[in-house]
């Protein structure tokens, strides 16, 4: 394959997920209202199409090493598909509200879902495992513990942390992550040593684990609300949003405090999306300016990539072997960057 | 950047449970079939259109500390518009329906604090309904429903069917002198012309910021103005003894029976309150002479005579409303129905929190002056004050400024440019609890460049 893009896919409405397939040949794309369907990434082809959530999609997640697919939406349910026949499953009640969130965790065997302020842990094969009910406001952020033996969750006043002990969830969260304001995303470090939360006030609140109270750090200066946050394979660098510029915190040693960030500049509007590569070094990020870069953070070099007719960038995501990027856009239109290296 | 033009127009509707801000809504939704809407509510109502998108959510307030202004917001309506924004097709209107008790506040701050909410969305209007029949009940005693009134851009005063017209000019009466900008619709079962509700632009500082000169102006001596059709011939003027020992009454001929004609009899009236009246006891004679008369009031009220020469229209100008008193122009035992009521913002309050404070000047202003003073109110008593707008004539400058505010929140930047012939002036309201009239005209005073 010859760097650059193939095909464009018109799914109708705003990207509101992209997320590849374990084999990496095909791609699950959701827009907000209407079908949600899985691509071939050689062709753009369509290879099935599954029924919209009533009034809007929210998520989109793939198990990383069975044909299960899981969406989710506003009308508070979450739905496991057969990725190789396109059948559902079973249809699973997230909980009162928008189902917002649905993950599997990175061991494929369990799936997390949240709507409105309850929080359900499923078994991949769609039986309840888990419930808390016990966050004081709408769940905003979910990220699961590398190890796939917790969760980490955000809302106002900070992030709290659950975790199976002995092959159970214990019934309350084991840590309390907290800080007065509003939690608005959140990543887990893939060493499982570092909790990062985007907040709506514009700064990010960084947790060492184990967690102990006064040793929080934050950081502000952000030009607006952080809800693009992603870390590197290494867990060395921890890339964030919240404004046109790129920053990049590097927490190897002492770090990130008392540091001064890589500073990307390239977007002439707001960063929408941030993600870096599975295993590789390189970052992706999407703009409201309709531009994506790829940045190689070591070689200081960034390669720019638009697309046409130009639009917001709503989501990105690298296929499994970090060979492809695909990009998703807020007019509907879905299309696959593929890199030299193919 | 989104103009205004591109910005998803919201609506607030608040009002206590009952008020009727479902049966509003059901009407909006009817009305405007066809274009997508999407409402946002945190009762179960009863929204029975199809075809529109109801999101039900609680309402979520935090606080958010950005720097040093601290205000709350309702964070579920942040992260709901923030999905709804991405969509291809935009939405033509969004609803949001509060619950009975909200505090309006947290809905208007946060279109002013987070961003893609100022960029994709203009917060219309704050639409507060009524319940005409039950709102005396919690309009002294509770703040929800001060705020309700204090933050309405439009208020409609619903079931009219189920109250007197005095009553329905008692309560107007009392809603203007809290709130003096909002326009006010008497409506029964919610209905009224949905040109006053929708694209009201009450937050655009791009929409012509003009205000009706009425509100604005002092505020009249006497609360109460009307006409009479008399026939020649005495009748009795009668009153029960109310909250003050005496009032100041003036009546005079009027012809012809129109608006202008009640308008310069309205301004003669301001100009003759200002005087001292001739004091009257009960028995007394009273003629409408354009002379301000004081009506003693024994302890079980006082009947005047009220000697008509001529059949004709007639204005009366009281200084408290009739009803307090239980004033009524009498003949036989008949009461004369005035054939035009109008009560007037109270100039005295009984006992009343919430208010209007209302200036307006011509003389220029040192913007560097005003900045100070308005950042010194905003940190200061910027919880008393719910909202303020206005436009300034500055010292120097060719345009005007236009500016407005919720609490200690503020928005402002310059307007067009000053027309040639223009009456360069500065008009403010503020509207608020436990406002201070003379400290705030002495601090705008001392603004003057």
């Amino acid at each position: 394959m010859s760097a650059g893009l193939t095909w464009s896919h018109d799914a109708g409405d705003h990207i509101a997920a992209l997320a590849w397939l374990p084999d990496g040949r095909r791609l699950a794309v959701a827009p907000a209202e209407g079908n949600i369907v899985v691509l071939d990434r050689a062709t753009g082809a369509v290879r099935l199409t599954l029924p919209p959530h009533a009034s809007g999609n929210c998520a989109l997640s793939i198990a990383p090493a069975a044909p299960l697919l899981v969406t989710a939406g506003h009308d508070g349910k979450a739905r496991l598909y057969d990725t190789d026949t396109g059948a559902l499953i079973r249809e699973l009640e997230a909980g009162p509200g928008w189902c917002e969130h649905a993950q599997f965790s990175p061991d494929g065997k369990l799936l997390a879902t949240t709507a409105g302020k309850t929080l359900r842990i499923w078994t991949s094969a769609g039986e309840q495992a888990f419930e808390s009910t016990a966050h004081d406001s709408t769940i905003a952020a979910l990220a699961w513990r590398p190890d796939s033996a917790g969760v980490a969750t955000g809302c106002y006043n900070g992030a709290q942390l659950f975790r199976m002990k002995n092959g159970a969830w214990e019934p309350q969260s084991y840590a309390e992550l907290r800080w007065k304001g509003s939690i608005i995303s959140l990543t887990w470090s893939p060493n499982g040593r570092y909790v990062a939360g985007g907040s709506q006030e514009a700064t990010i609140q960084f947790w060492r684990l184990p967690y102990r109270t006064g040793e929080e750090l934050f950081m502000s200066g952000y030009a607006t609300k952080i809800r693009e946050l992603a870390w590197d394979a290494t867990s060395r660098y921890l890339a964030s949003g919240g404004g046109e510029i790129a920053t990049v915190w590097d927490v190897s040693g002492k770090g990130p405090a008392g540091t001064k960030p890589k500073q990307l500049e390239g977007h002439a509007d707001r960063i929408t999306t941030l993600t870096f590569q599975r295993r590789g070094p390189l970052l992706a990020s999407g703009g409201a300016d309709g531009r994506v870069f790829v940045w190689d953070l070591a070689k200081a070099q960034r390669h720019r990539q638009e697309i046409q007719p130009p639009s917001a960038i709503a989501a990105l995501a690298w296929s499994p072997d970090d060979t492809a990027l695909a990009i998703g856009a807020a007019d509907g239109c879905v299309c696959v960057w593929e890199s030299a290296k193919g | 950047m989104n103009t205004t033009n591109d910005r998803i127009p919201v609506t607030v509707l608040t009002g206590f449970l009952g008020s009727g801000k479902t049966t509003l809504l059901n009407h909006i939704l009817t009305a405007q079939h066809g274009k997508r809407i999407a409402v946002i509510e945190n009762e179960y109502g009863e929204v029975g259109i199809d075809n529109e998108l109801v999101v039900n959510a609680d309402e979520e307030i935090f606080e958010m500390n950005n720097g040093c202004i601290c205000c709350t917001v309702r964070g579920d309506l942040i992260r709901i518009l923030g999905n709804l924004m991405k969509r291809k097709n935009k939405f033509d209107y969004i609803m949001i329906e509060t619950t009975g008790l909200a505090d309006p506040a947290p809905v208007a701050q946060t279109f002013f604090v987070d961003d893609e909410m100022k960029e994709s969305f203009s917060l219309d209007a704050i639409v507060t309904l009524v319940d005409a029949k039950h709102v005396w009940q919690h309009i002294d005693e509770s703040d929800e429903c001060k705020e309700q009134i204090a933050f309405a851009d439009v208020l409609l005063l619903n079931k009219t069917d189920l109250v007197s017209p005095g009553e329905l000019d008692q309560l107007e009466a009392r809603i203007r002198s809290m709130n003096r900008t909002c326009k006010i619709l008497r409506t029964r079962n919610a209905e009224t012309d949905l040109a006053h509700l929708l694209n009201v632009r009450a937050f655009d500082l791009d929409a012509k910021l003009e205000f009706n000169e009425h509100f604005l102006a002092e505020e009249v001596p006497f609360e109460w103005g009307g006409v009479f059709a008399l026939e020649r011939g005495d009748y009795q003027l009668a009153l029960d003894a109310g909250p003050d020992p005496a009032i100041d009454v003036l009546a005079l001929p009027i012809a012809p029976r129109n608006d202008e004609a009640f308008e310069a009899a309205k301004k003669e009236a301001i100009i003759t309150f200002a005087s001292d009246g001739v004091v009257l006891e009960s028995g007394a004679t009273l003629r409408p002479d354009r002379k301000l008369a004081t009506l003693l009031l024994g302890a079980d009220g006082a009947t005047y005579t009220l000697r008509i020469e001529a059949t004709g229209d007639y204005a009366l100008f009281t200084q408290h409303g009739p009803e307090e008193f239980n004033l009524r122009i009498l003949r036989d035992g008949v009461a004369a129905e005035p054939v035009r009521s109008q009560p007037f913002a109270h100039s005295h309050t009984h006992d009343q929190s919430i208010t209007s404070v209302g200036i307006v000047d011509d003389a220029p202003l040192d913007p560097k002056a005003f900045n100070e003073w308005i950042g010194m109110i905003l940190r200061t008593k910027g919880t008393d004050i719910f909202r303020m707008k206005g436009i300034l004539n500055f010292a120097g400058s060719k345009d005007r400024f236009v500016f407005q505010g919720v609490h200690m929140l503020f928005d402002g930047k310059p307007d067009r440019a000053w027309k040639p012939g223009e009456k360069r002036r500065s008009q403010l309201i503020f509207i608020g609890r436990n406002l201070d009239r003379a400290e705030l005209n002495a601090g705008f005073k001392s603004c003057l460049a």
